[in-house]
């Protein structure tokens, strides 16, 4: 499983802080084959695997924490 | 204590923090909430939330750099979360170095490094209770003008 995060506007879209998903090969092909994901992308989120910045493409192993951040706009 | 705080931050404390290193230059940075007047209302608070286990490590990966460019600046820096009213301190940040070129280059690069890589967010909490993601930036700089120019580009 992945644990999926989500801050800010995008967990109240998401209308949760967290979530359990099945284990998917990208954070991409993640939010790809769920369409309770496809606010994600186009709200401009950015992605981090593990507490560090990744990419859409980045490799992921079951038990990976992936969470979706919208833009920083604390400073 | 971590980068993120949840209450006042103690500025002096951390002030007095960095003149022990001796120095030749501090300069002490601080983000403060502005009472914005918005087509939505007036501003009263900021509430600040973060991605806080990523946002302390990203933090210190940032410090980290710091230490790598400018081995003798010292840096010390705190972000508030919660609820922030207007005129209060959001984010102090202090450098410390033996010359004033290192602080203010040290300075430049932690608050631009942190702009782009430490996930925190804020909503505008208006006179009337409601509240909104904010999109731009509310916080006034309590520093010269100079710093955010400071090295010539």
């Amino acid at each position: 499983m992945i644990r999926l995060l989500f801050f800010a506007q995008l967990a109240e879209r998401a209308g949760a802080d967290e979530m359990s998903v099945p284990h998917r090969p990208t954070p991409g092909a993640l939010v790809a084959s769920r369409v309770d994901l496809s606010f994600v992308k186009p709200a401009g989120a950015r992605v981090a695997v593990n507490r560090a910045w990744s990419h859409w493409d980045a490799p992921l192993a079951d038990g990976d924490e992936v969470a979706f951040l919208p833009p920083n706009t604390a400073l | 204590m971590g980068f993120l705080v949840a209450g006042p931050i103690d500025v002096e404390a951390l002030e007095e923090s960095a003149r022990r290193t001796e120095p030749g230059a501090v300069i002490s940075f601080q983000g403060v909430v502005r009472p914005d007047r918005t087509p939505r209302g007036d501003v009263a608070a900021l509430e600040f939330s973060a991605y806080a286990a990523m946002a302390e490590e990203e933090m210190e990966r940032v410090l980290a750099e710091v230490r790598t460019r400018w081995p003798e600046a010292h840096a010390l820096c705190h972000h508030r979360l919660g609820r922030v009213p207007v005129g209060e301190t959001s984010l102090f940040l202090v450098l410390s170095a033996p010359e004033t070129p290192q602080a203010f280059q040290a300075c430049h690069f932690t608050l631009e490094q942190m702009r782009a890589r430490v996930p925190i967010w804020k909503k505008d909490v208006f006179t009337d209770g409601s509240a909104c993601w904010s999109a731009s930036h509310r916080e006034t700089l309590l520093i010269s003008d100079s710093v955010l120019s400071y090295p010539p580009s």
